[in-house]
């Protein structure tokens, strides 16, 4: 039988501040065990939260980003439950009139556009971590009290790729906002990924299974794909799937059953008494919309219907924020689009890569690449030169102008020159002029490298090879 | 209605146990607290009455500005742990 699935999201993600969400504790969980700890963060007695601006700020920026509405009023509840990594017995989050409802954001699936529906984002608290050993565990409340924000999609996704292109696109939203590093290695963004399949044309969802705290998005695309295979089969041989929160190891690859979900847990929610609500003025929301910098959906769609690049061109630029408005800086000064693009994604980001550097260390500006690409445009240089000229300016830290001064590099576009190095070649060489007219014709290229080796590449190459086919033809 | 087997269970739920005599007393108190919720609950015409969650109908006027930060010596962090190893609160296994 053929299967619908559907999956929903939720995501944590770690908030970019420099203290926690309650407390003024520093929010660097990595430093030494509880080093960065304060009596509100261990829930002394009489102690009392106090809100993070930043982290409030950050809200709703992620809120409005995510297409979301704004309360007028920022709440906070408590979730109660006991569990050693939580001191305070409850974990102080947002339920009942979270920072955003009902959002939307674009991402593209390949090549396709996909609305994924945000049913709610909400900020609230880190819980401490917890180290096991055989017969006990401890805790290390560094991360007690770190802001997060927790991003829940509709049940709105139907396969591993679009659950995968949903959470790069968020990813990249916090980066691009600067509301968090977002980084999977380092734990700031998990994510649970509750998961049905249905008989295809089924109106009603089947029976789903939670997966939990999946760290990475390879693993989520493998936890993704074992479950759909696991509940198909399980579902042809006549078996009913049990509502459960399972574990995904990613050493064998295979989902396990940690417990089966009787019932919801109930968690007491009521409104945070210590903390008063917080007016979430207009005006300080729409101030807050002001800083979003275009995303990156945004930017790849104009990049491709605007400027003609290639969606997989367009997709490389945006990866990161830094190098999409280097390339922006490029077409403001006048370089074509593609040229710009062909730039950036080979030479500039290998480049990158190979130094292991970001963009903003880049010597070269968008204003000296756009002097070597009108130095090829005018014939003066070769693009080989070029590619030579780059490494050399990104190397000494002198500009394109002053390196082809040093390096003497200039372009010969003299047909008289070139002329007669092309016949002294050509008569030396009979027997391969022989072998071109006999259809080889790779001996052109042959001919233009002796010419390039001659003048120390400074031969128009194209004027070289018409040159070539010229005097071939006149023997 | 509470019964010992339901204390019973909610103590084992929360992963501690009591003996006879403490189940006796908690039973005892419990008895005390609904005749005192029965009270409340006898109180008519409440349909139009919002839940107080905050005494004063005050906003937060001002939220904490995300620049100092502070931090407790290490002695006063495990100053009330039970058990520690090392800088970390040592606890029974506990995993789900």
């Amino acid at each position: 039988m053929e299967y619908e699935v559907t999956i929903g999201l939720e995501v944590h993600c770690e908030v970019k501040t420099h203290t926690k969400m309650f407390s003024p504790s520093l929010n660097a969980y990595e430093e030494m065990a509880n080093s960065n700890v304060t009596e509100i963060d261990l829930a002394f007695p009489g102690v009392l939260p106090t809100v993070n601006y930043e982290a409030v700020k950050k809200a709703v920026k992620m809120s409005l980003a995510l297409n979301c509405k704004v309360p007028e009023k920022m709440y906070f509840d408590r979730k109660n439950y006991y569990y050693a990594d939580l001191p305070k017995g409850y974990q102080i989050t947002q339920t009942h009139d979270p920072v955003g409802t009902n959002g939307y954001i674009n991402v593209y699936v390949g090549e396709e556009v996909k609305k994924v529906l945000i049913h709610d984002i909400h900020l609230e608290e880190d819980t401490a971590s917890l180290d096991h050993y055989d017969n006990y565990s401890l805790i290390d409340y560094n991360r007690a009290g770190i802001p997060l924000l927790e991003t829940v999609t509709e049940p709105c996704l139907h396969s591993a790729e679009e659950a995968l292109a949903f959470l790069d696109a968020l990813r990249k939203i916090f980066i691009y906002c600067d509301i968090s590093e977002a980084r999977t290695d380092r734990g700031q963004m998990r994510c649970d990924v509750n998961i049905s399949l249905a008989p295809k044309g089924s109106q009603v969802l089947g029976t789903k299974v939670e997966m939990k705290n999946i760290n990475s998005f390879a693993n989520v695309k493998a936890a993704i794909e074992y479950e759909i295979e696991r509940q198909k089969e399980a579902l042809n041989k006549g078996e009913r799937i049990i509502q459960e929160t399972r574990r995904y190891d990613d050493v064998d690859c295979k989902t396990y059953r940690m417990r089966e979900k009787v019932e919801s847990i109930d968690y007491k929610y009521f409104i945070e008494p210590n903390i008063p609500p917080y007016k979430l003025e207009k005006e300080f929301i729409e101030e807050i919309r002001k800083t979003i910098p275009p995303l990156q959906f945004e930017r790849i769609s104009k990049y491709i219907n605007e400027y003609g690049i290639s969606h997989y061109d367009a997709s490389v630029i945006v990866k990161d924020k830094s190098v999409a408005e280097y390339f922006e800086k490029c077409l403001e000064l006048g370089i074509n689009p593609k040229t710009s693009a062909n730039w950036v994604t080979s030479i500039i980001l290998a480049h990158l890569n190979k130094t292991e550097t970001s963009i903003e260390d880049l010597y070269l500006t968008p204003k000296m690449l756009k002097q070597i690409i009108n130095l090829i445009e005018e014939g003066k240089i070769s693009s080989k030169q070029a590619k030579e000229v780059f490494y050399k300016v990104v190397e000494d830290k002198k500009g394109p102008l002053k390196i082809i001064e040093e390096l003497g590099i200039k372009q010969t576009s003299d047909d008289s020159a070139i002329r007669t190095i092309v016949q002294s070649i050509l008569d030396n060489n009979q027997n391969l002029i022989e072998e071109y007219k006999g259809g080889r014709s790779n001996v052109l290229d042959f001919f233009v490298g002796q010419v390039m080796k001659q003048t120390r590449g400074q031969a128009n190459p194209m004027m070289t090879s018409s040159i070539i086919k010229e005097e071939i033809g006149k023997r | 209605m509470i019964t010992k087997e339901k204390l019973k269970d909610y103590a084992h739920k929360l992963m501690f146990d009591m003996n006879d005599e403490e189940y006796d007393t908690l039973l005892k108190e419990f008895d005390v607290m609904l005749k005192q919720m029965d009270l409340i609950g006898n109180i008519k015409d409440i349909s139009c009455v919002e839940p107080m969650t905050f005494p004063f109908e005050l906003d937060s006027v001002e939220l904490r500005n995300d620049e100092e930060s502070r931090n407790i010596e290490i002695e006063e962090v495990l100053s009330n742990a039970g058990s520690k190893k090392g800088r970390e609160v040592r606890v029974p296994k506990v995993v789900e």
